[in-house]
Parts: C-alpha cells; sequence; structure tokens
C-alpha cells in the first residue's frame, strides 16, 4: 500500500488477553466490543418481546396469555429496550466508538475514560431495564411514558423508567461530547473534514442532535418521577401543569431520535455500497450537507406525533410543512445511496445482502411516511398498525439490518476470522422475507382500522383483512425468529471456528480502518501516527480501482 | 514470545474507575432513590446509597489522581466542558419550558397558596455572594497560570466557601418557607421555586467537588491548563445559572 505512512502492522495487533484488559479497558476498540454486547443482548430480550406479542395476537383471544398486564409488559420492554438499549448503542456506542477514531486515523477516542465510563452507564441502564422482568411493580407505560397514567400507581415503578432514560441519557451525551471532540481534533494528518467517510458524517451528526435534544428527554422523565414521587406538579392540572407538556418535551428528543438512529445506519449503507459496487460515493458534498440539514430540519417536526391532541389548525399545517421539509434532505441520501450503486461493479457479498435488504426496507419506509406527515390523512390511521408498520420498516427493521450489515461488515476486523458467506446470506434472506411477512400485511390491517398496542381484537373477529393479516404476521415473526438465531449463531460460528482472515482488507474498502491497520488492530490502532496523502478519498474507487483490494477466499462473493 | 511482544501486551491501558464511576452513579444510585422512594427500605436505601456513593467518590478520586496533570489531553477539556454546558442549558430548558407554561397559562400568578413573603431579599443578597465567587476562581487560575499552588488553593477552597455560604442561606431559606406551609407541591410556583432551586443545588455540589478534587493535585505541582480552565467554565456557569433562576423565578 502507497501513500500512508505508519502502515507497517501495528504493533503487536491482536485483543486484550486477560479479564482485568478487558473489564477496566480504555481502549476505544474493546469498549466497541462492549456496547456491541449489549446491544445485542438487549435485542435478544426485545426481540423475544416481540415474538411473544405475535405469538399472542396470532389468533382471536388469548393463545398464550389472558394477563394485559404481562403483555403490557412484553410491549414496553420491546419498544423502550429495542429503542434505547439495541439501536442507539449498537450506532452511536459500537460503530461511534469501534469504528470511528480508526476511520478518521486517530489512535483512540478524545477521553478514553469518559468513553469507559459511558459504556458502564449504558450497561447500567440495561441492568435496571431488566430488573422491570423481575420487580413486582414492573413499569408497564410503554416507552413513552405518557401522563397521567405514568403518575397512578397502575403503571407501576415510573422511577425505574426514568432512571434508566436519563442514565442511558447520560451515557449518549458523554459519548456524544468524546465523539465530537474526537471528530474536530483526532483526524489524522491530510484528513480534512471533505474527506471524512460518510459514516463519520453520519455518527458525527447524529451526536450533535443527541448533544441538543437528549437534555430535554432526560428533563422531562425526571419531572415525571419528581411529579409521582416528591410531590411536584409539572403534569399535574389541579396544580397548575400541564399534561401535553410532557408530550411535547418527549418528543423534542423522541423524533430526532429516529435520525439519530437513521443516519448512522444510513452511513453503515454507505459505506458497504461504495465498496461493493467499486464506485465513488454519489455527489458526496452534497449528501455531506444533507446530513448537517437534518440538525435543525429535525427541531421543528415533533408537533406532528400530536395532530390529534387538539392542536389549532395553523399549527398542524406548519407542521406538516415541517414534516415535508426533511423528505428534502432524506430524499438526497436515497438518492445519493441510489446513484453510488449506479453503473457500480456490484459484488453482492454478505454484508451486502444485508445492506440491500435495509435499503429497501427504508424506501418502504419512507414512503409510507409522506401519506402520515398530512395531517388530514393522520387523522384517520394515527394510533392504528399503518403507524407501527411504517416506523418499522423506516427506523426499527432497515436500522437492524443495516446494524447487522455493519457487524457482518467489520467482523473480520473484530474477529481476525470470517462468517460463513452463504449462511451469512442466508439469514439475511430470511430476516428480510420474514420481516416484509410481518409487518407488510400489517399496513392492510391498520386500513381496516386495526388500533395499535392492543393484546386482541374481539371487535375485529369478523374482519377477514384483519384476522389474516395478524396470522401471516404471526407466521412471519417464526421466520424472522429462526433467521435471527442463525445469525447469531453464525457470528459465534465466525469467532471460534471461522476461517481465519488472511487478508486486512477483505472486502477491498479504502478507509483506514481496513488499509492502514493489521487484521485485529492492537492498542493504538497504528504504530506511528498515520497520515494520507494529498487529494485522498475514502471513496475513490473509479480513479484508484484496484488500490487495496486483497479478495478473500471464499468470501468476496458475487463477481465483478 | 519476544521483549517486543511482552511490551505490547502489557501495555493495554486500564483503569477500573470509569467502571466505579459508572455503576456506582448510573445503577446505586437510581436504586437507592427507588429504595427510598418508591418500596419505603429506609435502611436498604441507606447502604445501597452509601455502596453508590461510595464507587462513584473512590472511582471519581482515583480517576482524578490518574489524570489531572498527568495525561495530556491537548487542550480538549475546554471544548469538551462547552459542548457539557450546552447540553445542560439544554436541559434547564427542558425544566423551563414547564415552568413558562405553567406561568403563562395561569389566571392569577403567583396561585393562591403563595405566601407574601417568598424570600426574595434574601435570595437577591445570596445571589450577589454567589457572583463573588466568578472573581475568586478567575484569581485562583491566574495563581495557576503563574505557578503559584498555594495561592491556586487558597483561591480555590475561598471559591468553595462562598458557595458553601449561599447553600446554606438557600437551605435556610426552603425551611423558612415549608414553615409557613409552603412545600413542593403547594402550587405551580413552589414545584418551579424548588425545582429550579433544587437543580441549580445540585449543580453547585457537583461544582464543589469539582473544585475539591484539583486541590492535592494542585499541591503536587500537577494541574493542568486544561482542566483548571473547563473547572473555571463551569463555576462561571454555576452562577450563571444562579442569577438566571433569581430572575426567572423571583422577578417574573
Amino acid at each position: 500500500m502507497s501513500g500512508f505512512m505508519g502502515h507497517e502492522p501495528d504493533g503487536k495487533p491482536g485483543q486484550p488477553k486477560t479479564v482485568k484488559e478487558w473489564v477496566f479497558t480504555l481502549d476505544h476498540k474493546v469498549i466497541g466490543v462492549w456496547y456491541l454486547i449489549g446491544s445485542i443482548a438487549s435485542f435478544v430480550v426485545a426481540g423475544l418481546a416481540a415474538t411473544a406479542m405475535r405469538i399472542e395476537l396470532g389468533s382471536v383471544g388469548p393463545d398464550i396469555t389472558d394477563n394485559g398486564d404481562i403483555y403490557n409488559l412484553w410491549l414496553t420492554m420491546h419498544g423502550a429496550v429495542m429503542i434505547l438499549g439495541f439501536q442507539i448503542p449498537a450506532l452511536l456506542g459500537f460503530v461511534a466508538n469501534w469504528a470511528v477514531p480508526i476511520m478518521v486515523g486517530g489512535k483512540d477516542m478524545a477521553f478514553p475514560r469518559v468513553n469507559a465510563m459511558s459504556v458502564w452507564l449504558l450497561w447500567s441502564g440495561i441492568l435496571l431495564a431488566l430488573l422491570n422482568l423481575v420487580i413486582p411493580d414492573s413499569y408497564n407505560g410503554m416507552w413513552t411514558g405518557y401522563p397521567p397514567y405514568s403518575l397512578t400507581d397502575a403503571v407501576g415503578n415510573t422511577a425505574l423508567y426514568s432512571s434508566v432514560v436519563i442514565i442511558l441519557g447520560m451515557s449518549s451525551v458523554f459519548g456524544a461530547v468524546n465523539l465530537a471532540c474526537t471528530v474536530a481534533f483526532m483526524r489524522c494528518k491530510g484528513m480534512g473534514w471533505f474527506q471524512m467517510p460518510l459514516t463519520v458524517w453520519c455518527v458525527f451528526t447524529a451526536n450533535v442532535i443527541q448533544l441538543i435534544f437528549v437534555p430535554v428527554l432526560a428533563a422531562s422523565v425526571l419531572l415525571l418521577s419528581m411529579d409521582k414521587y416528591l410531590g411536584f406538579g409539572f403534569y399535574n392540572p389541579e396544580v397548575g401543569g400541564d399534561v401535553l407538556l410532557y408530550q411535547n418535551l418527549f418528543w423534542f428528543y423522541s423524533h430526532p431520535a429516529v435520525y439519530v438512529i437513521l443516519l448512522p445506519f444510513m452511513g453503515i449503507l454507505f459505506e458497504i455500497f461504495a465498496v461493493s459496487a467499486r464506485n465513488d460515493v454519489f455527489n458526496y458534498k452534497a449528501t455531506v450537507w444533507a446530513t448537517i440539514a437534518f440538525i435543525p430540519v429535525s427541531s421543528d417536526v415533533w408537533v406532528h406525533h400530536a395532530y390529534v391532541a387538539g392542536l389549532p389548525d395553523w399549527l398542524r399545517l406548519l407542521q406538516t410543512f415541517t414534516t415535508l421539509l426533511i423528505s428534502l434532505p432524506f430524499g438526497l441520501l436515497m438518492l445519493s445511496l441510489t446513484g453510488t450503486m449506479y453503473r457500480g461493479a456490484i459484488r453482492y457479498t454478505g454484508p451486502m445482502w444485508w445492506a440491500v435488504g435495509a435499503f429497501f426496507m427504508l424506501i418502504i419506509g419512507a414512503l409510507t411516511g409522506i401519506p402520515n406527515a398530512l395531517s388530514a390523512i393522520d387523522y384517520g390511521i394515527s394510533d392504528s398498525y399503518v403507524i407501527m408498520s411504517h416506523f418499522h420498516y423506516v427506523m426499527a427493521v432497515s436500522g437492524g439490518m443495516a446494524i447487522f450489515a455493519g457487524v457482518f461488515f467489520w467482523f473480520p476486523k473484530l474477529t481476525g476470522r470470517m462468517c460463513n458467506s452463504f449462511m451469512t446470506k442466508l439469514t439475511a434472506a430470511g430476516f428480510f422475507i420474514g420481516m416484509n411477512i410481518v409487518m407488510g400485511p400489517l399496513y392492510f390491517a391498520g386500513m381496516e382500522g386495526m388500533p395499535r398496542r392492543y393484546m386482541d381484537y374481539q371487535m375485529y373477529a369478523d374482519n377477514a383483512t384483519i384476522v389474516s393479516a395478524q396470522h401471516w404476521s404471526t407466521i412471519g415473526i417464526y421466520i424472522t425468529f429462526v433467521s435471527a438465531l442463525l445469525m447469531i449463531v453464525v457470528w459465534l460460528h465466525g469467532a471460534i471456528a471461522g476461517e481465519k482472515a488472511t487478508s486486512a482488507n477483505p472486502w477491498g474498502s479504502q478507509s483506514l480502518e481496513f488499509t492502514a491497520t493489521a487484521i485485529i488492530p492492537g492498542q493504538g490502532n497504528f504504530p506511528t501516527p498515520v497520515s494520507v496523502p494529498e487529494g485522498w478519498h475514502p471513496y475513490n474507487f473509479i480513479d484508484n480501482p484496484k488500490p487495496e483490494f486483497e479478495p478473500h477466499p471464499g468470501h468476496t462473493g458475487g463477481h465483478h | 514470545m519476544s521483549e517486543e511482544i511482552k511490551h505490547y501486551t502489557a501495555h493495554w491501558h486500564t483503569s477500573p474507575n470509569p467502571l466505579l464511576v459508572g455503576f456506582g452513579a448510573g445503577l446505586f444510585l437510581p436504586l437507592a432513590f427507588m429504595a427510598q422512594f418508591v418500596y419505603q427500605m429506609d435502611t436498604a436505601a441507606l447502604v445501597i446509597l452509601a455502596v453508590g456513593a461510595g464507587m462513584t467518590i473512590m472511582g471519581g478520586l482515583g480517576w482524578a489522581a490518574e489524570t489531572i496533570g498527568v495525561i495530556d489531553d491537548e487542550n480538549w477539556s475546554p471544548s469538551a466542558m462547552f459542548m457539557f454546558i450546552g447540553t445542560e442549558i439544554m436541559t434547564i430548558g427542558g425544566v423551563l419550558a414547564g415552568y413558562w407554561v405553567a406561568r403563562l397559562g395561569a389566571p392569577v400568578w403567583p396561585p393562591e397558596g403563595t405566601p407574601e413573603n417568598i424570600g426574595t431579599n434574601e435570595a437577591v443578597i445570596s445571589t450577589l455572594i454567589l457572583m463573588v465567587s466568578s472573581f475568586t476562581i478567575g484569581i485562583a487560575r491566574k495563581k495557576e497560570i503563574n505557578g503559584d499552588a498555594s495561592g491556586f488553593a487558597t483561591f480555590t477552597l475561598i471559591s468553595v466557601a462562598i458557595w458553601a455560604v449561599f447553600a446554606y442561606m438557600l437551605i435556610g431559606s426552603w425551611s423558612d418557607l415549608a414553615a409557613q406551609g409552603f412545600t413542593i407541591g403547594v402550587n405551580a410556583f413552589a414545584t418551579s421555586l424548588y425545582g429550579f432551586t433544587g437543580i441549580h443545588m445540585a449543580h453547585l455540589v457537583m461544582g464543589v467537588l469539582v473544585m475539591l478534587t484539583c486541590i492535592p493535585s494542585a499541591f503536587k505541582g500537577r494541574l493542568s491548563f486544561s482542566y483548571t480552565r473547563s473547572m473555571t467554565m463551569y463555576v462561571h456557569f454555576v452562577n450563571v445559572l444562579g442569577f438566571w433562576v433569581l430572575l426567572q423565578v423571583y422577578f417574573w
């Protein structure tokens, strides 16, 4: 490899060897692995809750429980843990920690100790969330925690909910400050802002959104516990408080949270698409500006979550406009992803299968989001399965598939081994087909009026569309469950007994984590400070089609 | 195994302190709150609180010993502090939104049940005293820049003492109001007053810990420009916050 300094194998590369080195680590890659383990554990818990709910909904009447509290517990655990425990930590924890510092040529994060504290705060939040499964007064107020219900005794332990959100929020804020400093100050010599990989840009922008909006969420749930346990009255109308205030504060963060998830996972897609298509990212600079545009535009869309809460017409109209406005930067990103594949020499590797699946889900979710933005239409479908299917397509499933694509993509750098290519593709296909069978039919059930969050649908027992959609959706979850289980087995097999990677750059990337490190980067990532030559770009595949491409036998899949 | 490899494998950077702080503050403190306020288990709450606080303090002190003046952060700390203060402003902004909704939506303000004298004069005096600490901490930083460790420590301790006086006066004000039956949940104004002054008090406690932490390092001659600048920024922020609370709660 030419053009780089410090390319000699990274000191003595490899992973830490002792328990102390793992548990008390200050290294960003090991911390990234801790984030990954925590987020995958959360995915398992939240996925089991989803499976249980779906089985319950497979037919009219009780299937595995007739206890509404238990169903509400599954519902709460699924939503809260999937978003706060799986997706955000996987993207802003694992990707931000493991990949970003190396991608910018840094030796570590700017503040390694703060970084380590952040991951243990995350684990504290996960442990607190798991407590909900064993305490007698389990919290069952959904991930939204709306008062007045969350201020009653019936909801269970509101303090647990508030604590989890605040602790995970603290973890996010410290992580975001760290990441922003890392990107701002630790880029290697020669790497300008417009030479950073798009994954870095997307994670950076998502962290800026976190910095601005997470504190408001933390404040809103803090007030919730202060009201319930200390006698304050912020949300209590009897003493002059306002219930709707909570909805506004909550969604002021929680809608931008969609972009906190969306942007990094689109960053992963950019990386995999460009590398797999051997193509420059289409319109790189416009894509960067579109990414940045999410910060201001995402700050004024939250009220669309309250269209049916009795808002004045002018406000609904304004929010319809601002919600549609976000289609512009989002559309630019989608255009760039499509353009990146256009006329590319696409190799359908295992990670690419997962990435293409995520892209398809994203398209369906995005297209079904446009009508939801229109308040007149939203009136008819608010709180129905249409909304639920929309956000599962646009954020949950597409995000999940992109995260898994990223794990498969960086797997050789994490473990020094390769996952079985055929099984990777098989699990991608199974997950994709399964989730489409789960969520696709539910759009139709929603349009028939099926409300979300209900544990049964006796009142629609005569509606063939709803009954059939529920039935097929449950069949879909079985396929998804098996595929997800198999995916974890593929990872474990790959990590323990997978074929050893013979190249530090098995996919032919041009990004520094592949080109300037050993197969498994060690402490410090690079033996000497790395630099990039003038004119370097992480996606310069057209001018420099085979710069570092060292195909790994049997694992590149596809063809040029 | 060659010497080089031995050196490398021994070189993974580790520290138990982030873990102690992370689990101490992130796991045990919320558990203590729940034990006390949700399950009314006083003894258990005390024990869990002691464990959590102990872990957090131990970890914090160890962290300070490992880093202040030892690790060269290349002056990134002030930038990080700047961002952190930005997130603090957003947090307080969220709470302020609650106050503004209540305040602007109320037909009469202050609402019924508010005593005639809410301690405005005392609040003005205590806030003026608080403001003095911005000068003393500024002098402390100048002393540190000039290499005068004992001068730095003295003026930092004076700043801590000023904050302690403020905290004492605030607690006295709370006691007076509570004695008049004006407790937290009486009305929206009570909620706001105790809420904002309480949040400010929490920042004071954090600031005192930050200031005290660097005293031993100062005497060891291990203070860094970057750390003291960040500390000073935080002290100024807490003072501005105090002034803002005064204007919002007592004069609006």
